[in-house]
């Protein structure tokens, strides 16, 4: 029951003992045996004595602290942005429970935020940071990094898709209305 | 990208053949497994075995949307049987029926023991399974070619289903029987396994046999699915190891 790291194992496949080693990532305990999960790699980390496998295959979109999502807001509140999640970015696969996330008024922005409405509206479609998991199916988001925010604005008030004038207002080229937004740097128009 | 795995185990039996086909009765047909064969699936296979051929599809784990399905603690893994009009001889009448919805629950219920569907609550796991040509023992086709898509899909598992059948035809006990000896035979029995504990997963018996001859045969049938199982194995290496 040697396994050496880079070897190719399927399901089911011994690892090794839970007395030596941590099962980690993609791998389960059976019975004080270390099995893998998925077809993968086995990654050996013999300092901190943990297996995990490296899967080869795609795997199923569970979010994770760190993910960059995509997603849109469904209600703005005073202190808080609620968004329904779409995916994770440059992820093929669709989500594996509908997650719904909040991005607080302190994380919207890197700087202070007076009023959570001159960040976001709904509608909004939006890239966010994962921060935090709370329970099965919500997650807390962050949008304080220059990457993140508003990819694309919806005019409040004929929904038509508003254009960028500078680096914190966007404004709609049918009724010229003029809105705030914290505007990703890959801001779409 | 398709390429025929030779069934080395083809003619090497001791036994004199009787069997239409010139097969020993433990010998299986020839069959070929191919894994990730579908662009926009998240996982899928497809295998031959004989004249059978048999495609699947996993999609999932994914969002459930009947809500009155939706278990909190776990995952639901929901099953397709499908044969296409063209997969038989006569036209089959498309659509789910008796058989199909069987097959579809017993399918679903010989992989469930080896997936870990307590990993993804709320969400359900989708296999689809088309049988493009049918020439006996389909629902062991599929179950051996969805538990490939499964592990092609990346789903957490235990281990790799494998499906064989073996029955009773012009009075002898054989294995992996083809359309003309499962009609005229005397009993058919499908048997799914977990491989490596060897656990039955599902186990049907269609016919007459004595309780010796069914031993014989569920013993055939488990020697068969090793077979199978090693070309699972060499399916998803070939897909995806170096």
């Amino acid at each position: 029951m040697k396994t050496k790291t880079g070897a190719f194992v399927l399901p089911g496949d011994a690892l090794g003992v839970t007395e030596e080693y941590d099962p980690a990532e993609w791998t389960f305990d059976d019975d004080g045996k270390i099995r893998s999960l998925v077809a993968g790699t086995v990654s050996l980390d013999s300092k901190n004595k943990r297996i995990s496998i490296v899967p080869k295959t795609s795997s199923p979109a569970v979010l994770k602290n760190g993910d960059v999502v995509y997603g849109q807001i469904s209600e703005v509140r005073g202190q808080r942005a609620l968004m329904r999640i779409g995916g994770i970015k440059d992820n093929k696969r669709g989500l594996v429970t509908n997650f719904s996330g909040g991005i607080h008024i302190s994380q919207a922005d890197k700087g202070y935020v007076a009023k959570l409405t001159d960040e976001f509206r709904i509608g909004d479609l939006v890239d966010a940071k994962v921060t935090k998991i709370i329970g099965l199916d919500n997650v807390d988001l962050t949008t304080a990094e220059n990457e993140l925010g508003v990819v694309k604005a919806m005019c409040t008030n004929c929904r038509a898709y508003m254009k960028q004038i500078n680096k914190k207002e966007v404004l709609c080229p049918r009724c010229g209305r003029k809105e705030g937004r914290k505007i990703s740097s890959k801001y779409e128009g | 990208m398709i390429t025929i795995l030779t069934n080395k185990i083809l003619n090497k039996s001791s036994t004199p053949s009787k069997r239409a086909d010139g097969r020993a009765s433990d010998d299986l047909r020839p069959f070929k497994i191919e894994a990730g064969v579908l662009e926009r699936a998240d996982g899928s296979a497809y295998l031959e075995l004989g004249g059978n051929k048999v495609m699947v599809a996993v999609y999932g784990p994914r969002e459930l949307h009947i809500r009155r399905l939706m278990q909190p603690d776990r995952a639901v893994l929901r099953c397709r049987y499908n044969m296409a009009p063209f997969s038989v001889d006569d036209r089959k009448r498309p659509g789910p029926d008796r058989r199909s919805i069987e097959i579809s629950k017993i399918t679903s219920e010989a992989i469930m023991p080896a997936v870990f569907l307590e990993r993804f609550p709320r969400s359900t796991i989708d296999v689809f399974i088309e049988v493009l040509e049918a020439e006996g023992g389909t629902r062991c086709a599929g179950i051996t070619a969805a538990s490939v898509a499964l592990a092609d899909a990346g789903v957490p598992m235990r281990d790799l289903v494998v499906a064989c059948a073996a029955g009773k035809s012009d009075g002898e006990v054989v294995l992996d029987l083809s359309e003309a000896e499962d009609k005229d035979g005397e009993a058919d029995v499908p048997v799914a396994i977990m491989p490596r504990t060897g656990e039955i997963t599902l186990l049907q018996s269609d016919g007459h046999l004595t309780s010796e001859e069914f031993e014989k045969a569920l013993n055939m049938a488990i020697d068969g699915c090793m077979k199978l199982s090693k070309a699972q194995k060499e399916a998803i290496i070939k897909r995806y190891g170096d």
